[in-house]
């Protein structure tokens, strides 16, 4: 499949925090309207940053990332990545 | 002697079986006529069933495997693999999403992207997840090679990972990562 392809088929909602993990990556996706939703989303974020997840915030479009430290409702995108380990 | 990859070890990298890291085992065998030995290189054999994985030091000898045990491997291994299959889809999927334009190309032309860290240094990352990142210089020649990866992950999100850490934590990847300078 070529890139511009995949990008075509892949749809995110308002929100989505995107955990890699073992099958690619597990999206967890919430509306800020609904609170349940957001606190799960919060939960996954913080109970893998006490993991030692690193997470970054991004623009739609995987632009304009940074490191955050608190679950952020209004982002776009989040990224949470396992830890490094050096080889 | 059929050679496959043994999936359900491979995702499970930094695994330590009888202190042996699973992470670098991929030379392992299969051998079709003698059941579900996987013989790595230190001399330990694994043995694997739907619930268990035994480990069995050199120099032992195994009865026969049973041959329902030996089908029900082989259709577990099938299904990992396909599964591993569709992991490494969702995350090329994902690295394309977050690449520009500009590493998209590269990326699917030359298997590698280049990204600039905080600090203004240019990495090249290269498809893979040990020793794939490389310090270039003003010349775009690799000066340096880094190890650092997350585990349990695959390869193309290890490439999402470096690439994020590089742009937006550079510091922090260079403490972590392994680095092997490259003679001029």
């Amino acid at each position: 499949m070529s890139g511009l392809l995949a990008l075509e088929h892949d749809v995110y909602a308002e929100h989505t925090l995107i955990v890699l993990d073992r099958t690619g990556d597990t999206k967890v996706e919430w509306d800020n309207e609904k609170a349940p939703e957001v606190e799960n989303a919060r939960r996954t974020f913080n109970e893998l940053r006490g993991k030692g997840y690193a997470a970054y915030r991004m623009k739609k479009d995987g632009s304009k990332g940074e490191v955050i430290r608190d679950f952020d409702t209004h982002a776009e995108r989040l990224i949470l990545a396992p830890p490094m380990v050096g080889g | 002697m059929a050679t496959i990859l043994p999936t359900f070890l491979t995702n499970d990298t930094g695994v330590d079986i009888a202190g042996y890291n699973v992470a670098a085992a991929t030379d392992c065998t299969y051998a079709a006529t003698t059941g579900v030995y996987l013989t790595y290189t230190t001399g330990y054999t694994v043995i694997c069933n739907s619930n268990a994985i035994t480990i069995q030091a050199p120099g032992v000898t195994f009865n026969e495997p049973d041959p329902e045990m030996v089908r029900e491997w082989e259709r577990q291994c099938a299904q990992r693999m396909t599964e591993e299959v569709a992991s490494q889809e969702r995350a090329k999927r994902l690295l394309l999403m977050m690449l520009t334009a500009a590493q998209r190309a590269d990326y699917e032309r030359h298997g590698f992207f280049v990204v600039v860290g905080q600090s203004g240094k240019r990495y090249r990352v290269r498809r893979g997840r040990h020793g794939n990142v490389y310090e270039l210089n003003a010349r775009e020649t690799p000066i340096a090679s880094y190890c650092a990866s997350p585990l349990g992950v695959p390869d193309e999100d290890a490439m999402l990972a470096q690439k994020l850490q590089l742009e937006n934590d550079e510091a922090e990847f260079l403490r972590v990562a392994n680095r092997t300078a490259i003679a001029a």
